[in-house]
């Protein structure tokens, strides 16, 4: 889920209407979007829950979008603030960082 | 164009039916309201999302598209169909034992795709089975554990037809 709010998810508005309301133009990934995983349990302890034990499930959505970010700042130098992190916002930062930005169309 | 309503006469999981349809209707809607069967949900309602897919003579439709009075004469295969009465099929079976899933909602499209691609490739490798049920979302993404589930299905499906359990 992350990961598609990172990679691909952008809502687009006009004047306040959503202009892509659908699985369409809203892309979300597919089977061939989400690559292997690995999981790894981090062992802690929640003071103010049951035994000490924490929720799962989208708590691990925190640290995908600043991982892949640190990921493109590593690799090309720019640094994405906004997500989604899709090839055009990478395209766009590159050109601002050359002095040389695209325009808004 | 007539809205009266048709009668249509079709195989419903193994059971011959006889139902009156709309013109307009969808298979979705007709399944819900006639057969109160809701494992086929509607979900983007525009062929994208795979939450729809029904066997229609063995091929995966996407019933918010397909035409309920298409139906006529054909022989339709939902999620309902069990293996026998009470019990799950090795597909249903997999997707449980591998954890194929978090909310559900996608399932039963997953699962009647991966009986399509069974009967097309009874032993698949990753990427059959993934250009196979490209046209299938999950929100959840659990696709790695729907491939080891369609896989796990597969491996007890061969173990069946020869013999050893």
């Amino acid at each position: 889920m992350q990961l598609g709010f990172t990679m691909f998810e952008k809502v687009h508005l006009d004047g306040g209407q959503v202009t892509n309301a659908s699985l369409a133009d809203y892309k979300i990934p597919g089977i061939h979007d989400v690559p292997p995983m690995e999981n790894e349990a981090v062992d802690t302890y929640q003071s103010n829950g049951p035994f000490g034990a924490k929720g799962v499930g989208e708590l691990a959505t925190f640290g995908v979008s600043p991982a892949i970010a640190n990921a493109i700042d590593d690799a090309v130098g720019v640094r994405l603030t906004e997500l989604p992190l899709n090839a055009e916002a990478v395209l766009r930062a590159l050109r601002a960082k050359d002095n040389k930005p695209l325009g808004d169309d | 164009m007539s809205t009266a309503a048709r009668t249509i006469n079709f195989t419903l999981n193994g059971r011959p039916v006889t139902a009156d349809v709309k013109p307009h209707h969808n298979v979705v809607e007709f399944l819900q309201s006639q057969f109160a069967l809701f494992g086929a949900r509607e979900s983007c309602g525009q062929g994208l999302c795979g939450c729809c897919t029904v066997l229609v003579d063995g091929k995966p439709v996407s019933g918010c598209l397909y035409l309920a009075v298409f139906l006529d004469g054909a022989e339709v295969v939902t999620v309902e169909n069990l293996a026998e009465p009470g019990k799950l099929d090795l597909i249903q079976d997999a997707f449980i034992e591998c954890g194929a899933f978090q909310c559900g909602y996608c399932t039963p499209g997953f699962i009647m795709m991966s009986r399509a691609l069974l009967v097309q490739h009874p032993d698949p490798d990753d990427q059959q089975i993934r250009d196979y049920l490209t046209g299938n979302l999950c929100r959840c993404a659990a696709y790695p554990e729907i491939v080891n589930a369609v896989k796990m299905a597969a491996r007890k499906s061969k173990a069946g037809s020869t013999g050893r359990s």
